[in-house]
């Protein structure tokens, strides 16, 4: 416990303040850029820390990679892009909210949001060190298997009221992800011989390509600012008032966020959509969600900048990255000579310490500045879009090249971008492609462990036997949602007929 | 005035006299050295490079800027076809890192290298070793406990042309029934899977095994077996440094089978090791390099290696193995060089025999 | 409205032959990556042949085309406009970025993207000189900025311009 205060003094001390505003900035610079996320901060950061004092480089890189989900809020929400893979959810309901005049209310929101979560997971974090080493362990192959099946069920509560769209819209994610070397045999698989798809697409990529572009191209045909009134009536305030009116959502979520984040493989690019998909499930009148009810915002938000501190734990006590901004983190401990295992909660507790507090520290320092940024940058929605828009395609197709540094990025960039406007003209779920995009390589891999190692015993698995619970309540929460829709929609049929 | 004008003109001779001898070396001076990592960044020949890089920018004359340029994909083989087909230069202002990764899939003779070890010229070498341990229910207590031991163990496997070949031949010549379960990612997955009991063998390179499974050795949760050790400055694999008391592959071998091991199954396995862990990153210079230059920068690397502040590096964060400079380095990967046909031949059969993989 | 039943199920048919080169494709793989695509494009091939029926029959029934993606589904697209010009304006969009991308290949990224900014404001945003201008060198600034500082790359043209031009 001495240490833990300890940590606090180093944390606080002038020099370390410095290097964590610095890092918080950059951060807030990458989130808001979309494309840009937590790797290509850690890149930027990673030949900077060389030589430093391990507690201030930890100030930078947690400063930075601690706020990227609170201003990737802004695109987003303003335009329906996603400023990085850990706010996509947010969009589907804080876009509809900026068009209709409600973007500062929704980034208030978003903001209280990302700041209660990222303290709950610096929270939750510094509580859960002594049991992480067992908890972490509990979850094999067949168990991780189970919560990419979980993941997956998400699907059947954002594919609306036609199931089967949402199953082939999750297989259209699941066959972009099967490109590439296949996880357990070289074998290239729908590479049509183009060295470039060997290593499959990115999920940089397949995320701007079924969000950013269509959503680009979809205002520039429509030559109109993005918001649809004038007036940016409502303001941030509104917009904090509402999290703390729904703070038991945000707890919830937060929870979800740093349990997701802390299980290793799983990643932290679904934690979003399964926080979104949670609420639905969970809300007794979800008829406005995806046209702009603030729950939507609030979920997501404060599930994403949780996970960052879920994250860091397999990344410090076991050295298996659980994302990919924590592997580019994990070369950077190896650069500054800390070799991640068990005793970074013995000898260099204090350093895991300082990472705590920064991470806490920076989402406060985040929110704060994110919060003053909103009232200008908010402005943006009333402009004509054509002004905008020639900066936003350089902002993606030079995200992209960032994922490979190779012409495939933007070729790719391209196919995904058509694929996903067709797919948003024809009501084509472009969320449950995503989601199958990102869990195709987990479901594959994970079932082929479980079934190599365990034969078909695994199903017995107590792990595996609750997680069936969970996914069998979960999906039988969207079919009373998809019933109750469906009487929904007969009765709007018989009005218009009546009339 | 005439203070300035003597201190200029000072300035000037002095320079005069030493530029000749610089002239005669290579210099960099305000030049950029692109060093291509085939890797992401943040991996581990990321961070390898990233180590070597600034010291290299101390020690190469006129002190150019060393820039780690990340081109990864296809397990490598996209950055080093790059180095190889678009990499012309003679002037050493681009240089390549290659890993065990890079070396294997040449090995194997797999279709889409391009590249070609032979051709270049190697500046200096990192080796690194592995330690094999086991889970202690099974009742092993040390590598002698494996002669006649015919319990299925399970291995948690990056797959069969990875570092794996390594591990899970020594274990097959070993006469082990280890069942390897593929599609594990990285070596990180396997160790936990042995800590979850999801596996029972594994082995770790040696800086994460100090880290994290001497705690658990500790603890009696894991044996450990044997290294793969290191390589003498006459070719011969020896016992770890790391793990003095632990017995070398080879020693083992001859504690079950009661012979050394000799035969293709072990050219094939030292070959192996040496790309895999004896030489396992290196740096290259492209072919046409001016000899020069290659000479240069293996002094250079000399320097590096020599520089106590470096050394501290290689401590911390490199494993502690001495790092090989050039003739060094080149005569350690000629051994991955200098591999025969029949052998290459008899792994490429094993695989397929064993795991029923071909390399394409 | 009737042309764009056509190219919807234009596009669900494009899903057929996906899905169906899925499983074509995977039948040759080895064991262990075969399993997972041939399998999983089997399934969805019959689910997407399941879904076209369905399309047709409601062309059939004429069933009116009640806005498929409901609340939490997607974001939803309703166009004030016919939907040739959607069509035709998408068509043009898709072919300046396809310009971008020649110019990139022939004269380097920062060049292209600048050029392309100027000209975008002053033809398709009808701004004035000054205005296009000053986004162009803007664009130009930033990708200045951020190769510089944050040593980040960029694709480099056929012709090969000094920094930071090329």
């Amino acid at each position: 416990m001495e240490a833990f205060y300890q940590s606090l003094n180093v944390v606080l001390n002038p020099s370390h303040l410095m290097l964590l505003v610095g890092g918080v900035v950059l951060g807030l610079c990458v989130g808001i850029l979309p494309g840009l996320g937590g790797i290509v901060g850690m890149t930027i950061l990673l030949p900077v820390i060389y030589g430093m004092d391990p507690h201030n480089a930890f100030a930078l890189l947690i400063g930075m990679v601690a706020v990227i989900p609170t201003s990737d809020t802004f695109p987003s929400v303003m335009m329906g892009i996603p400023g990085s893979s850990a706010s996509q959810a947010t969009i589907m309901d804080g876009y509809p909210l900026a068009r209709k005049g409600e973007a500062a209310r929704a980034l208030g929101s978003a903001f209280t949001a990302s700041l209660i979560g990222g303290l709950i997971g610096a929270t939750v974090l510094t509580l859960i060190i002594p049991i992480a080493r067992p908890l972490v362990l509990a979850f094999g192959s067949p168990e991780l298997f189970m919560l990419a099946v979980l993941g997956m069920s998400m699907v059947g509560v954002l594919s609306g009221n036609q199931p089967i769209k949402g199953i082939i819209g999750a297989g259209i994610g699941l066959m972009l992800g099967a490109i590439g070397d296949a996880p357990a045999v070289t074998e290239y698989r729908y590479t049509f011989g183009i060295d470039y798809l060997m290593d499959g697409v990115s999920l940089v990529i397949v995320g701007l390509g079924l969000f950013a572009f269509p959503e680009i191209i979809d205002l520039l045909i429509k030559g109109r600012p993005i918001s649809e009134t004038a007036e940016l009536g409502k303001g941030w305030l509104d917009g904090v008032k509402d999290t703390i009116r729904h703070k038991f959502i945000v707890l919830r979520c937060s929870i979800i966020g740093v349990v997701i984040g802390f299980i290793p493989g799983l990643g932290g690019s679904v934690v979003d959509w399964i926080a979104y998909g949670h609420i639905i499930q969970t809300s007794k009148d979800r008829e406005n969600f995806g046209k702009g009810d603030i729950r939507g915002v609030i979920a997501p938000e404060s599930a994403n900048n949780a996970k960052e501190g879920g994250g860091l734990i397999p990344t410090f006590l076991f050295g298996i990255p659980g994302s990919g901004s924590m592997a580019v983190f994990l070369g950077g401990l190896l650069i500054l000579g800390i070799q991640p295992g068990p005793s970074m909660v013995t000898e260099n507790v204090d350093l895991l310490y300082t990472a705590i507090w920064s991470l806490a520290l920076a989402n406060i320092i985040g929110a704060g500045l994110a919060l003053v940024l909103s009232k200008p940058i908010t402005k943006l929605t009333v402009v004509p879009f054509s002004y905008l828009a020639p900066f936003m395609i350089l902002i993606i197709t030079f995200a992209c090249y960032q994922a490979t540094y190779s012409w495939g990025d933007l070729i790719a960039l391209l196919l995904v971008g058509i694929l996903g406007w067709l797919m948003k003209q024809f009501g084509w779920p472009r969320p449950a492609a995503l989601i199958g995009f990102v869990l195709a390589g987990n479901l594959e891999q994970y079932l082929f462990i479980s079934v190599q190692r365990y034969g078909l015993d695994w199903l017995t698995r107590p792990g595996v036997l609750i997680m069936v619970v969970i996914i069998v309540a979960s999906l039988s929460a969207s079919i009373v949602y998809q019933k109750k829709l469906k009487t929904a929609g007969q009765s709007a049929v018989e009005d218009i007929a009546k009339k | 005035m005439k203070r300035w004008l003597m201190v200029l003109l000072v300035m000037v001779c002095s320079l005069a006299l030493v530029a000749p001898a610089v002239q005669a070396e290579t210099d960099f001076a305000g030049e950029q050295i692109t060093w291509i990592i085939p890797f992401k960044v943040g991996g581990g020949s990321d961070v390898w490079s990233r180590l070597y890089a600034p010291f290299f920018q101390k020690y190469l004359p006129g002190n150019p800027v060393v820039a780690v340029k990340n081109m990864p994909g296809g397990g490598s083989i996209t950055g080093g076809n790059h180095f190889h087909t678009r990499v012309r230069g003679s002037d050493g202002t681009t240089v390549f890192g290659s890993s065990g990764s890079t070396s294997f899939p040449y090995l194997l003779g797999n279709s889409k290298v391009k590249y070609d070890f032979g051709q270049y010229h190697i500046v200096f070498a990192s080796p690194t070793g592995g330690v094999a341990y086991i889970n202690p229910k099974l009742g092993v207590k040390s590598a002698a406990d494996l002669k006649g031991f015919t319990q299925e163990l399970a291995y948690a496997s990056q797959g069969a042309t990875s570092l794996d070949i390594v591990p899970l031949l020594a274990f097959d010549m070993l006469g082990l029934n280890v069942k390897a379960i593929f599609g594990y990612k990285g070596r990180g997955g396997g160790r936990v899977a042995f800590e979850q009991g999801e596996v029972n063998i594994d082995y770790q390179t040696s800086t994460a095994y100090i880290k994290n499974v001497r705690p658990l050795v500790k603890q009696g949760l894991a044996v450990p077996l044997m290294t793969w050790g290191v390589l003498d400055a006459d070719g011969n694999v020896v016992r770890d440094p790391i793990e003095p008391d632990l017995p070398c592959f080879p020693e083992v071998y001859e504690m079950i089978h009661g012979k050394k091991p000799s035969g293709p199954a072990w050219n094939a396995w030292k070959t192996f090791m040496v790309a895999g862990f004896g030489v396992q990153k290196a740096m290259w210079l492209p072919k046409k390099t001016k000899s020069e230059v290659v000479e240069t920068y293996r002094m250079a690397a000399a320097k590096v290696i020599a520089d106590p502040e470096f050394q501290d590096v290689v401590k911390k964060s490199l494993g502690g193995y001495q790092q090989l400079a050039g003739e060094d380095a080149s005569k350690a990967f000629d051994q991955v060089l200098s591999v025969s046909q029949e052998d290459k031949a008899w792994v490429l059969k094993w695989i397929k025999d064993e795991y029923d993989v071909e390399v394409k | 409205m009737a042309r764009l039943m056509t190219i919807k199920n234009l596009f669900s048919l494009f899903l057929i032959v996906w899905f169906a080169y899925g499983v074509w494709e995977a039948r040759n793989y080895a064991f262990l990556a075969k399993i997972f695509p041939f399998y999983i494009s089997l399934v969805l091939l019959v689910f997407a042949v399941i879904s076209i029926v369905i399309e047709v029959r409601r062309i059939v029934d004429r069933a009116d085309d009640l806005h498929d993606a409901a609340s939490g589904s997607d974001l939803s697209v309703d166009w004030d406009m016919p939907m040739t010009v959607v069509w035709r304006r998408f068509g043009t969009y898709v072919g300046i970025i396809l310009g971008v991308y020649v110019f990139i290949y022939l004269i380097g990224y920062p060049l292209t993207m600048s050029l392309f900014i100027l000209l975008f404001y002053r033809l398709i945003a009808k701004a004035k000189w000054v205005a296009a201008l000053v986004a162009g060198c803007a664009g130009f600034g930033f990708l200045a900025l951020a190769s510089h500082l944050l040593g980040m790359d960029w694709p480099e043209g056929l012709l090969a311009l000094p920094w930071p031009l090329g």
